[in-house]
């Protein structure tokens, strides 16, 4: 086992490994799960300080419950799920305003948005047409509730399953579909009204 | 259906998985350009979302952990090096205490059955009707507490 590189070790060689005291194993699952625990946390965290106190807090505690972990689920699924209970407690706790104001906050979209500027003027209409839909939609996900943003994060862009995205929020499967749903719903409206507004 | 636009639901779960909608409504998207142009918005949409940027944290998450780790007085590991075999060496014992926990309840079960009948047979009204009160009342009362407590967290995370 020792010989097999670490990414393609199972979550059960992995837990074990940890438990067995080699602390650079649980740096692989910190890396290997960064980016989904980052979803959830630049999702429901709107502070940029908080979120870095929040990763490190998450990890602490999937370190200090991994001998808990029941392998009921993936290992990832179970991380995520730790990540969400714990901004969720944060935010009770702390009373954090959740609704962010459209015009404030969430600095990385802006950063991205700014990377994101097409340089040259070669590029088809339509891929200027689908990159300034792809910015109007990042601003519109933004305005979305957060759990909303939430579940459209982690299921359009991690591809999770309705399944394990409701492992994760310990929302009913019928639910987390229905809010998806509904979240397009509102994604699409508002896209619309902008589209008119500009053609106004 | 063939006669009535397509429901939000059924244009998304066309969009997403157009292979598993019913005949009906493929062939009204077919027919019809109301319903077409709802498509054509879905289909933007999606692609739109499986292009966003994702969010990634601008600082190394594993070496600020692992410090933190260290940091920690009296830092152990979840469980201490060699635990993870010893883990496995306790299933049989867990089986063992599994057995004594079944016998314990199902010998006492199995003798008395007969008069565990006549509990519930010969009770009178009187105590009856107050025990079955008492249940639905704190089945009553523990319905509408998980209720409140989930309307809270919902309150909480859209508010």
């Amino acid at each position: 086992m020792s010989h097999q590189p670490r990414n393609i070790l199972t979550d059960r060689q992995i837990v074990d490994l940890i438990l067995g005291g080699d602390m650079q194993a649980f740096s692989t699952i910190i890396k290997t799960t960064e980016g989904l625990v980052a979803q959830i946390v630049y999702k429901l965290i709107p502070n940029e300080e908080d979120r870095k106190d929040m990763a490190q807090d998450i990890y602490l505690k999937v370190f200090h419950h991994l001998k808990g972990f029941k392998f009921q689920s993936k290992l990832s699924t179970w991380v995520a799920q730790i990540a969400y209970n714990t901004c969720f407690n944060r935010l009770q706790k702390k009373q954090i305003p959740l609704y962010i104001p459209p015009d404030g906050g969430w600095e990385w979209m802006e950063s991205r948005r700014r990377f994101a500027v097409p340089e040259t003027t070669e590029e088809t209409d339509g891929v200027l047409l689908k990159k300034e839909l792809n910015s109007l939609l990042q601003t519109e996900i933004g305005r979305l509730p957060p759990l909303y943003r939430t579940l459209i994060g982690l299921y359009h862009q991690e591809d999770l399953s309705y399944q394990e995205i409701g492992q994760i929020t310990g929302l009913p499967d019928g639910t987390v579909k229905s809010y998806l749903f509904r979240a397009r719903k509102m994604l699409k409206e508002s896209l619309l009204s902008n589209y008119k507004k500009e053609k106004l | 259906m063939s006669g009535m636009h397509l429901s939000t639901e059924e244009l998304q779960q066309y969009v997403l998985n157009r292979a598993e909608c019913p005949a009906e409504s493929i062939l009204h998207v077919g027919t019809c350009p109301d319903c077409q142009a709802d498509v054509a918005a879905y289909v933007l949409l999606m692609e739109g979302l499986g292009q966003q940027p994702k969010p990634a944290f601008d600082f190394d998450v594993a070496a600020a952990v692992m410090e933190r780790l260290e940091a920690e007085p009296g830092m152990t590991l979840p469980l201490e090096p060699g635990m993870a075999v010893r883990r496995k060496a306790d299933r049989p014992y867990r089986y063992v205490m599994a057995a004594l926990i079944l016998l314990m309840t199902g010998i006492p079960a199995w003798l008395f059955r007969r008069s565990a009948y006549f509990v519930f047979t010969d009770i009178q009204a009187v105590f009856l009707y107050p025990i079955l009160a008492a249940t639905g009342i704190i089945l009553v009362w523990r319905i509408l507490q998980l209720y409140k407590k989930y309307q809270n967290v919902f309150n909480i995370i859209n508010k």
